[in-house]
């Protein structure tokens, strides 16, 4: 069940949250956490229900291991044994396929959300060992890793970022909440359904032209890498806006994973905008345990394109992410000697479309098949004819759209700013303004009439 | 509750615009609706010129690859007009064609495809919506209030965008569709040779399905079909219903019971249905390039059977 379809819009939803109501208000708060266990449960288990087993026995285990490394005086050995225990069952499931020899006992399909929960869990285990989490009631904790509108794509959470909210599941102001939560929901809706799903055939298109040996003209190359390079985003962060919407609507107030990431100034901007929640993860799970910056320039460097390559490696076994993810740590490290040796100022505009083009022409790495088909997509991005025939000629409703997105990620506020969503639970949420109601309620209706047209799509990192 | 109230300003808004956006293009015509506007105009056409009591056969595109009027009209010795249509028109559509051109003293030979036509619910099919819009927006008002709104929002972004451009209009004159493949009654000509391709494509048809939980009385295909019944009650116009021609496949054998309750949904409406559906289901060799489209020689074959059950029903 996706978040973008009827069945999520007008049937769970509305029973999930009018259950939670109900509670709240004759006050069963104690039955709350497992009323959102359930519904999670049932969520989840509705896109495969084989999957739930696996996603149970994890929170399980890792419970007992939370648990262990808590109270026991072999901290160290748990922890360990722990992490060795997820990071093995998550690249049994994403890196099996690699080996030939396993041919016969490797798993079909990837469990929805295992790259995010596996973190969510690793950073929990991680907090626990530092002393900087308490431990949970497995109800809780269950809750913590299972609830729905963050369970399959995030964002990835911390201990300290959702657990100490769990109490404002009972009370808080609901009107506030809801509509907040309704505003971003809908706002990510309208990203996702309006935008991102109608670049989708398009970008679909052009990569298969490449994937299947065919020829690109260089203008639509261009058209196709800059619409995946919305596509992705819109689609991505749509998700992330739903789920923090959702969360809210429950009283809890997720973590940002986009913050505007193209209009950053540099690569490192980028990073710190775009699915921030994994960036930190990354950050504070691999990077600074490594050394971080702080010991030398050639250890930065070498650092940061060992996390990046880790990081493009975790979207997927092909070697497209990997070189993706060492692309961006090489690109990080020459942004770090930049900013140390070379002190020369651009315009801002400049900068941002600098960065906006590497970050796209990056993209092909990501969207494409194989390294062959990336390399001979990247021939006609700068050598292939220049026709009036290109795919955009008289596609008006995709160039309409892409241009709408362009616009959008330079020149309006993102759904944060126009929400004015504020992710720090002891801070005032204030309410989304009127106009932001007004373009809800037309993006709503817009919206479900697009759904209605076709099929809902699924999310891009739904198969991460 | 301000957000709400704007909320729902925004969603009233948003409506508001979509109406006025269809409003604009509405009559604008369309290449997916001009065939469809061509072979009809051309069996309006026909049958006004015809002035003495007639048969009209009533139904979609198996009425106008499966019967051959000729036949019909020496059969009965009354003039035939065939107004059946391929364009996948729906059943309030269907009906209504036949309305506008039957007399008091007409028979109408109704022969609905089913399942399709049968189990009707409501939700306007593409070509309905463009046939509409381009040709015949008049007919929305003989909707009901949930069916208009259906209609309004089930039409495509798309079509509406075709409709500003202006795709249509001029009479399509080739291709395996449209006026000038129909002849003086009506009936689609030159469908002897078969080619090869029409055969493979017909194999790879989806088979139908028949369930009876699509039957339910209060269904509105029904309340349709009653009201139809009514009229042609209230001008004097006869209604029997017979059997459709379509392609035989082994699970259809076990439909019987659909096609019982299907006639008894009929009957309780006061349409008879002559002859038994299942006994109307032909081999391959016999159609022309769909399920439910008989070639020639299917043609004369289903023709001389339903004269038949005509003759032997008293009609």
């Amino acid at each position: 069940m996706l978040f973008n379809s009827y069945e999520f819009i007008f049937i769970f939803l509305p029973i999930v949250l009018s259950g939670f109501l109900l509670l709240r208000y004759f006050g069963y708060h104690k039955l709350i956490p497992s009323w959102l266990l359930v519904s999670s449960a049932f969520f989840y288990g509705d896109f495969k229900l084989w999957h739930l087993p696996l996603l149970i026995a994890m929170i399980l285990i890792n419970y007992y291991f939370a648990l262990k490394i808590e109270r026991s005086s072999y901290k160290k050995r748990y922890f360990f044994i722990a992490i060795a225990l997820d990071i093995s069952i998550l690249a049994w499931f994403k890196y099996a396929s690699l080996l030939p020899i396993l041919d016969s006992i490797k798993p079909d399909t990837l469990p929805l959300g295992i790259s995010f929960y596996t973190f969510q869990i690793i950073a929990y285990l991680a907090d626990i060992y530092q002393g900087r989490a308490k431990r949970l009631k497995l109800s809780d904790f269950a809750l913590f890793i299972l609830f729905f509108p963050q369970l399959i794509a995030g964002p990835i959470v911390h201990y300290a970022q959702m657990v100490p909210q769990f109490d404002s599941l009972a009370k808080g102001k609901t009107e506030i909440y809801f509509s907040n939560g309704l505003a971003l929901f809908i706002i990510g809706l309208g990203k996702k359904v309006l935008l991102a799903d109608t670049l989708s055939p398009f970008v679909d298109r052009a990569f298969g032209v490449v994937a299947s040996g065919g020829s690109l003209d260089m203008i639509s190359a261009w058209e196709g890498i800059i619409a995946y390079s919305m596509q992705i985003y819109f689609d991505f962060s749509a998700y992330s806006e739903m789920a923090i919407g959702l969360a809210l609507m429950f009283g809890l107030r997720l973590p940002i994973n986009f913050n505007s990431p193209y209009k950053a100034i540099d690569i490192r901007d980028f990073w710190r905008r775009w699915h921030i929640t994994l960036s930190t993860f990354i950050r504070d799970y691999l990077y600074i345990p490594l050394g971080g910056s702080k010991k030398g320039d050639i250890n930065t460097i070498k650092n940061l394109i060992v996390v990046m390559t880790i990081a493009g490696a975790w979207h997927g076994s092909g070697w497209t992410f990997v070189t993706w993810g060492f692309l961006h740590g090489v690109w990080l490290g020459l942004s770090h000697i930049k900013s140390k040796f070379i002190h020369i100022s651009l315009p801002k505009g400049i900068n941002i479309f600098v960065t906006f083009i590497g970050i796209t022409l990056l993209w092909v790495l990501f969207r494409s098949n194989s390294l062959d088909t990336a390399l001979l997509y990247y021939k006609f991005l700068f050598t292939g004819d220049i026709t009036d025939t290109h795919l955009l000629a008289k596609d008006y409703i995709v160039s309409f759209v892409l241009l709408t997105t362009l616009f959008i990620v330079w020149f309006l506020p993102n759904a944060k700013e126009a929400t004015r969503y504020i992710q720090d639970p002891n801070q005032e949420l204030p309410q989304p303004s009127v106009a932001i109601a007004i373009l809800c309620g037309i993006l709503l209706i817009a919206s479900l009439k697009a759904l209605s047209e076709g099929a809902s799509h699924s999310f891009i990192y739904f198969m991460f | 509750m301000k957000f709400f109230i704007s909320l729902l300003i925004g969603m009233v808004i948003a409506i508001v615009l979509w109406v006025l956006v269809i409003i604009g293009e509405i009559h604008n015509p369309t290449i997916s609706s001009q065939w469809v506007y061509d072979v009809l105009s051309a069996k309006y056409k026909i049958a006004k010129s015809i002035k003495e009591p007639k048969i009209i056969l009533c139904g979609g595109s198996s009425v106008l690859f499966g019967l051959d009027s000729k036949m019909i009209k020496n059969a009965f010795d009354r003039p035939v007009v065939n107004m059946g249509v391929n364009a996948g028109l729906q059943t309030p559509l269907v009906l209504q064609t036949c309305k506008s051109v039957a007399k008091s003293g007409d028979i109408i030979l109704l022969a609905l495809e089913y399942p399709d036509l049968y189990e009707y619910n409501g939700k306007p099919n593409a070509q309905s919506i463009s046939y509409i819009l381009s040709h015949y927006p008049s007919f929305l008002l003989q909707l009901t209030p949930l069916e208009i709104v259906t209609f309004v929002w089930d039409i495509p972004l798309s079509r509406v965008i075709e409709g500003y451009q202006k795709t249509g209009g001029k009479p399509i004159t080739f291709g395996p569709y449209g006026a000038h493949r129909i002849d003086g009654f009506g009936d689609e000509t030159d469908t002897k040779r078969v080619p090869k391709e029409y055969i493979d494509g017909i194999k790879n048809e989806k088979s139908k399905v028949f369930d009876i939980a699509n039957l339910d009385s209060s269904n509105i295909v029904w309340k349709k079909l009653q009201k139809f019944k009514k009229w042609a009650d209230e001008n004097g116009i006869k209604i029997v219903a017979i059997p459709v021609s379509m392609l035989k496949e082994k699970s259809y054998s076990h439909s019987s019971r659909y096609f019982a309750l299907l006639k008894k949904r009929l009957d309780d409406i006061g349409i008879k249905m002559v002859g038994n559906p299942i006994d109307f289901f032909y081999s391959i060799k016999y159609f022309y390039n769909t399920i439910y489209h008989l070639n020639d020689k299917g043609r004369k074959i289903h023709t001389k059977r339903v004269i038949e059950l005509l003759k032997n029903s008293n009609l």
